[in-house]
């Protein structure tokens, strides 16, 4: 264990006091957040809607607390009284009103209720919602409770982002975990034995297996640190791209509970682990750190593959699929987004990956232990 | 004097690849490096390797050192197996070779500090050692200089010490001088003769005469892989010089045309 302690203290200092490697590591973060944020200025630019511009909100069948709602919006607008709903709906998708409120009086026994129709994928839209909304909410419930607020969306569903944007988000995180072990793995395996540092280190009396684990150890707290990066330039900068791209900002939702970052940081951990055992291999077998990286190629192509068949993870999830190691990642990733992630998909993830991780590390020991692995010219 | 080393007919075969056997200009597919060879080492002496390029020498030192097993026959150092107990064999071992980097990144005095505390030698004997090594061999002077920005012989002189950290009992050196300055490599052979001195056994290969002339006790010639001669260096001489012996030894086994 002592020396497994030594190895992971000398890689670590070889990764995180050398200049080039930090910033091989921590670039791909920085540079996504921004890109992504210069890309949503771009756009934000390009659709964000004069400020002179006059909502014009359409109403059917007025009320008094409507009124009250129209004297307490700041929002330049005009109010378009529509007699029924369905001339209003016309109006609305001819996109000659931003917004429309009906008003429905409840019947005998049954309560009064608002209903509004707002297109998600329209700016404008999207804005006099947010506007009109809370105000409307909060005095049905401060007034008279017995109003139901409710909303409709009429935007297809090809135009929620939020929607591919769940989709993607796995295969993104995928492959940042991925890049993350990529930037070190190949260098401190195929490197060392590219420049025969590795023989120096395969003469001491260590265990080739304690070689292994401790270098795998090392490369996975480096990669995780290095995805951790990535994964805040990644969330920082969504909200900038998504405000620009039509209001996507208030349906991407990362108001996840304490156990939900709990389980995926658990995941994360482990499928770096994973991704690391997986690169370690090939970057043993590589002659080169050159090699190792072509042969990592395919890998990268296989995991992105993978982390997009997070599509074909519907609202019901099978945990027992998360007994396949890296798939189990995008399964478990899809969960936390659809928010039913469970405590048995988390333990099965990490008991499958742990299983994988120690075949891993047995195959790679017996690779240092190959003098033809290790010493082929 | 204990025989510190014993090896007993070591055969060592490497598979040719198509480009391997068109540099070699055969058509097998296997190539013999080590052909049945013996010989032991005594603790206190400096035993020579002495065979041209391609003889087996390296491969040899590379078996004795465990980075690569036998076909068969058996290797003890310090009476223990290196194909049974290789770890142990390994912390019994200094081995220096060319081929053995040290990464670029690190100072000698970091390097010195992680490999001694690989071998599991206690800190305060660590720094004690490192400071007389380090004075030794003038590595006091860029001991905190990246191994990158070094010159050759200042690399070589660090990965010396570096190979006996452990302060082992046997020292295997292939090609000691090699490559080195006249004054880099003098240092070199009077460390050489200073450890034979302190009793350690020390296994060189070379295929410069008059550095075994010069610092051995006994050498062994090794020609395609066969031990030829293993003798005290006086014996295999006997009177003449080791040039002389070595091509008329050659001429036997090899033929007039070599």
């Amino acid at each position: 264990m002592r020396n497994v302690l030594i190895i992971i203290k000398k890689e670590l200092k070889r990764f995180f006091t050398d200049r080039r490697m930090l910033l091989a590591l921590f670039l791909p973060g920085i540079v996504i957040y921004l890109v992504y944020s210069l890309m949503g200025n771009f756009i934000g630019g390009a659709v964000s809607t004069d400020k002179n511009y006059c909502y014009q909100i359409g109403v059917v069948e007025s009320s008094e607390d409507l009124d009250f709602v129209f004297e307490r919006v700041s929002l330049k607008n005009e109010k378009v009284e529509f007699s029924d709903v369905e001339t209003a709906k016309e109006s609305f998708s001819n996109g000659d009103v931003d917004l429309v409120i009906y008003y429905q009086k409840g019947h005998s026994g049954s309560m009064d209720s608002y209903e509004i129709f707002y297109n998600s994928a329209d700016v404008k839209s999207t804005t006099a919602y947010a506007e009109f909304a809370p105000i409307l909410s909060a005095i049905s419930a401060e007034i008279t409770p017995i109003f139901i607020l409710s909303a409709t969306d009429v935007a297809t569903e090809e135009d929620v982002s939020m929607y591919v944007m769940k989709m993607v988000l796995p295969m993104l995180i995928m492959t940042m975990l991925l890049s993350g072990c990529l930037a070190v793995a190949p260098e401190s395996i195929a490197g060392e034995k590219e420049r025969g540092t590795i023989a120096t280190l395969l003469i001491t009396p260590i265990k080739r297996s304690y070689i292994a684990i401790g270098k795998v150890i090392a490369l996975s707290i480096t990669a995780l640190s290095s995805a951790i990066v990535s994964f805040f330039g990644l969330v920082l900068s969504i909200p900038k791209l998504a405000s620009s791209a039509g209001g996507m900002q208030m349906s991407l939702n990362f108001n996840f509970s304490f156990l939900d970052y709990l389980g995926l940081f658990i995941v994360i951990l482990f499928t770096v682990m994973c991704f690391t055992i997986i690169l370690s291999i090939i970057s043993t077998i590589a002659k080169s750190v050159k090699e190792a990286s072509s042969y990592a190629l395919p890998v990268m192509i296989l995991v992105m593959i993978v982390g997009l068949s997070g599509m074909l993870v519907g609202e019901t999830v099978n945990e027992f699929l998360c007994l396949i190691p890296i798939y189990n990642t995008v399964q478990c990733i899809s969960a936390v987004f659809s928010k039913n992630l469970t405590a048995l998909m988390v333990a099965l993830t990490v008991i499958s990956d742990l299983v994988f991780i120690v075949v891993g590390v047995v195959v790679m020991a017996k690779l240092f232990n190959s003098e033809r692995v290790m010493f082929s010219k | 004097m204990q025989e510190t080393l014993i090896v007993q007919n070591l055969v060592k075969t490497f598979e040719l690849s198509k480009k391997q056997q068109k540099i070699e200009r055969t058509k097998l597919k296997i190539k013999v490096a080590v052909d049945g060879l013996s010989f032991t080492a005594k603790e206190g002496e400096i035993y020579g390797l002495l065979g041209p390029n391609g003889a087996g020498k390296t491969t040899t030192l590379r078996i004795i050192s465990t980075l690569i097993k036998p076909n068969s026959g058996e290797v003890f150092v310090l009476g223990k197996s290196v194909i049974k107990e290789p770890e142990k064999v390994r912390s019994e071992i200094g081995f220096l070779t060319s081929e053995l980097k040290l990464e670029d990144f690190f100072t000698p005095n970091y390097l010195y500090d992680y490999f001694s505390d690989l071998h599991g030698v206690e800190k305060s004997v660590s720094e004690k050692r490192k400071t007389e090594l380090f004075k030794k061999f003038g590595i006091d002077k860029f001991a905190e200089v990246k191994i990158a920005d070094l010159s050759t012989g200042m690399k070589q002189k660090v990965s010396l010490v570096v190979s006996i950290v452990h302060d082992p009992k046997v020292v295997i050196f292939d090609e000691p001088t090699n490559g080195l300055d006249v004054l880099t490599a003098k240092t070199v052979t009077d460390f050489l003769i200073d450890l034979k001195n302190q009793g350690k056994t020390i296994i060189i290969s070379t295929h410069i005469f008059s550095l075994v002339e010069k610092i051995c006790d006994r050498v062994g010639i090794i020609i395609n892989g066969k031990m030829i001669v293993s003798d005290a260096l006086q014996t295999v001489t006997g009177g003449k010089s080791l040039e002389d012996v070595f091509f008329d030894i050659y001429k036997k086994e090899v033929g007039e045309d070599a």
